[in-house]
């Protein structure tokens, strides 16, 4: 291994990067907008829901149950009666209201003669998670209603507390979690253009016919990449802990270290495509869709790995997002150190290690 | 016939690309399939632990009322450590815990509260978690002093059973043929600029806008016809979700929709000169215009600048008319609007990166 021919490439790419204005522009843009996107806005909050009311009682009892619904504007936002269930159900199909409440005749008489009654409420369910929120919303909102008034309130209740430990809220763990998908997507694109574009330019004929070894040829490509992104990194962590304000418990060096390790996983991983593919389109679009997807879907960064089915609980383990994450989170929240964390390190080493050796294995220094 | 024989150049190009036609298959197929069938949204079979302080038969009892279709009881815990433990390394969405003599003090009628802690890094369950298992608790402490005056009996349109799995399915297709719109265009043009075979367009008599037109259209065919085989076989063999509306209906919203975004991607292949470039910017474009599409965060529920910037995402009205097609099974003439507006977009998008392209 000649470390000066390693040390050439890694020069001619990081001068082609910087030749290219526009690029060196979008490879620094795309991390950060990722970050200020999915960072501040990425919440699944159900709030200001549309909803319509159709009332075929007109009692006093039904305009109560609207009014608790109409004063509640943080959660719903009222669009107005309706006088036909044809109305309502075009609102709901046309989307431009999610819920209709529907009070059936008699409701209140009901109430007065047997002591119970019942009226309806209508949920679009195009989205699922929305349509189960909205649901839970209507149940407090009548359970509310139910509860007699006096004694009984104060002698039971429910404490529900988000547990987070002291500084954490919802919005750092989005942002930590949108680290992990940035730092996964970003290397590995840029990855996988380094090998590809020169198959499609011809140039690689120079690597074939040069006394540069496919060892250091590949180590030149990987840390041409890594030193791009780790510049990506170093930004996306420093946005991370001035621009969100989220407190790093643990030891900043480690944070680094393992950031580094990671970004060389991603950057291997679009290595390995680079090379199997001989179209430039074809490598960005596969690691696009094998990084995009499975990192935002199977890291725990949305749903539960916990409460995955076992299939897709094999798959989040296949995932590196999921490792990083939970070396993140540790970091963060928990303020834990190497003796805590070196499962996650060493899966993300062997992650490592198997896909640049598959690329060294499969690499061939001469035209199939 | 000059423009046929673009078409059909086009198409084999992409045809013997093998790599990229392998990812083609994998995105609209096996991808739909994984996201459909192994990601949930709502509460399915929730990891929970109890801490019992109280080791009574109502304490017991309690637990007993979480249905396992929701829930999924995994142990006891005996300590606060324990408690964060099992938190922290999201081993659990939450944790139940009932105080020391809860039988008693419900028996006597003296105040008693119930905590219910909740990982609050879960981003989709935690709040399904926290609602769930309040509405569960209280009617269970409440069921011995009074019955329920009003009651409130919820139905759920067009997906009764809430089920993300034909949310997944959609939204995934959606997604995958927003990539492919704005890649394959884009990258189509721009090969041949480095290649500098546009140059050698430029000085024969073939027009340089029907030689990007014909590379735009063979495009839009080829993710059109994916769609199809996504529409039929994914979506309605393998994920088996309904398809309520016409999949001809589908499939004509999904023509626009590919006009405006190849306009989108015209755009791209326009400023861009490598694929680097093209690479960058296409995810660059693509991921705000997820975000503002509202299939993750509602639209009421972003922060206001965004809402304002969302009229600009064409996915918006993609989506919004795809799902009011497949989902609710509303005929395409009444999407009038979510149309014109794509329409428009796309006019507008195709026009400013032809006259770019050209003016280069």
């Amino acid at each position: 291994m000649n470390l000066k021919r390693v040390k050439a490439i890694v020069k001619k790419e990081v001068k082609e990067l910087l030749r290219d204005p526009i690029s060196l522009l979008t490879v620094v843009l795309v991390p950060l907008s990722m970050m200020v996107v999915f960072g501040y806005g990425l919440k699944l909050d159900v709030k200001k829901v549309p909803f319509a009311v159709l009332d075929y009682d007109h009692s006093f009892l039904s305009r109560e149950v609207t009014s608790k619904f109409v004063s509640n504007r943080e959660y719903f936002s009222f669009k107005g009666s309706v006088a036909s269930p044809k109305e309502a159900d075009e609102l709901l199909t046309s989307g431009k209201v999610s819920m209709v409440l529907v009070f059936p005749f008699n409701f209140e008489k009901n109430l007065n003669s047997s002591g119970k009654t019942e009226f309806q409420v209508l949920i679009d369910g195009t989205f699922p998670y929305r349509a189960e929120v909205m649901k839970s919303y209507a149940e407090a909102i009548v359970a509310q209603l139910n509860l007699p008034k006096g004694r009984l309130k104060t002698l039971f209740s429910v404490r529900p507390r988000y547990w987070f430990n002291e500084s954490l809220n919802q919005d750092a763990i989005v942002a930590v979690g949108t680290v992990a998908v940035v730092l996964m997507i970003s290397p590995a694109v840029f990855a996988a253009l380094l090998i590809v574009k020169e198959k499609e330019s011809g140039s690689i004929y120079n690597a074939y016919t040069s006394p540069v070894t496919k060892g250091e040829f590949l180590l030149g490509k990987l840390l041409s990449g890594l030193l791009v992104s780790a510049v990506n990194g170093l930004l996306v962590i420093l946005m991370l802990l001035f621009l969100f304000g989220v407190k790093l418990k643990g030891s900043f060096l480690l944070l680094l270290s393992g950031t580094l390790l990671y970004l060389a996983v991603a950057t291997a991983f679009g290595l390995l495509i680079s090379n199997f593919f001989r179209s430039q389109a074809a490598a960005f679009i596969g690691t696009t869709v094998l990084t995009i997807v499975p990192s935002i879907l199977y890291s725990g960064y949305m749903t539960p790995v916990s409460s995955m089915d076992p299939s897709a609980r094999l798959t989040a383990h296949a995932v590196p997002a999921y490792y990083y994450l939970k070396f993140l989170k540790g970091l963060f929240f928990k303020g834990v150190g190497l003796k805590l964390l070196w499962p996650q390190l060493s899966v993300l080493t062997l992650f490592f290690l198997a896909l640049y050796g598959l690329t060294y294995l499969t690499f061939r220094k001469r035209e199939r | 016939m000059n423009w046929l024989v673009l078409l059909y150049k086009e198409v084999v190009q992409f045809l013997r690309n093998r790599g990229l036609l392998l990812f083609a298959v994998y995105a609209f197929t096996l991808d739909i399939y994984l996201a459909a069938t192994g990601i949930d949204l709502t509460l399915k079979h929730a990891s929970f632990y109890a801490q019992d302080l109280d080791f009574s038969h109502t304490s017991r009892e309690l637990i007993s009322k979480f249905p396992p279709y929701y829930f999924d009881f995994k142990g006891y815990l005996l300590s606060n450590s324990q408690v964060e433990k099992v938190l922290l390394d999201d081993r659990a969405v939450g944790v139940i815990s009932v105080p020391p003599h809860f039988e008693r003090r419900l028996l006597n009628r003296e105040p008693t509260s119930v905590a219910v802690l909740v990982n609050g890094a879960e981003l989709s369950a935690s709040y399904l978690f926290s609602a769930y298992a309040t509405k569960i608790i209280l009617n269970f402490l409440t069921a011995d002093f009074f019955k329920p005056k009003v009651v409130v009996e919820p139905r759920v349109y067009f997906n009764q059973a809430c089920s993300s799995r034909i949310f997944m399915a959609y939204s995934e297709l959606l997604t995958m043929i927003t990539l492919f719109l704005l890649l394959l265009p884009a990258s189509a043009v721009v090969l041949e600029k480095e290649r500098g075979n546009l140059e050698m367009v430029l000085v024969s008599p073939l027009k340089t806008e029907v030689f990007l037109a014909a590379k735009a259209f063979s495009m839009g065919l080829v993710v059109l016809f994916f769609t199809f085989v996504a529409l039929y076989f994914t979506v309605g063999e393998l994920v088996k979700v309904p398809f309520v509306g016409s999949r001809l209906d589908f499939l004509a919203l999904t023509a626009l929709y590919v006009f405006a975004a190849t306009g989108l991607s015209m755009f791209i292949a326009a400023v861009s000169e490598n694929m680097l470039q093209v690479s960058q910017l296409t995810i660059l474009v693509l991921i705000p215009i997820l975000y503002l599409s509202g299939n993750w965060t509602p639209i009421e529920a972003m922060p206001k600048l965004f809402q304002w910037l969302s009229v600009l995402s064409p996915l918006k009205y993609y989506i919004d008319g795809a799902f009011a097609v497949a989902i609710k099974g509303v005929p395409l003439l009444q999407l009038k609007r979510d149309l014109l507006l794509l329409f428009l977009q796309g006019l507008f998008l195709f026009g400013a990166g032809a006259f770019i392209l050209r003016r280069r």
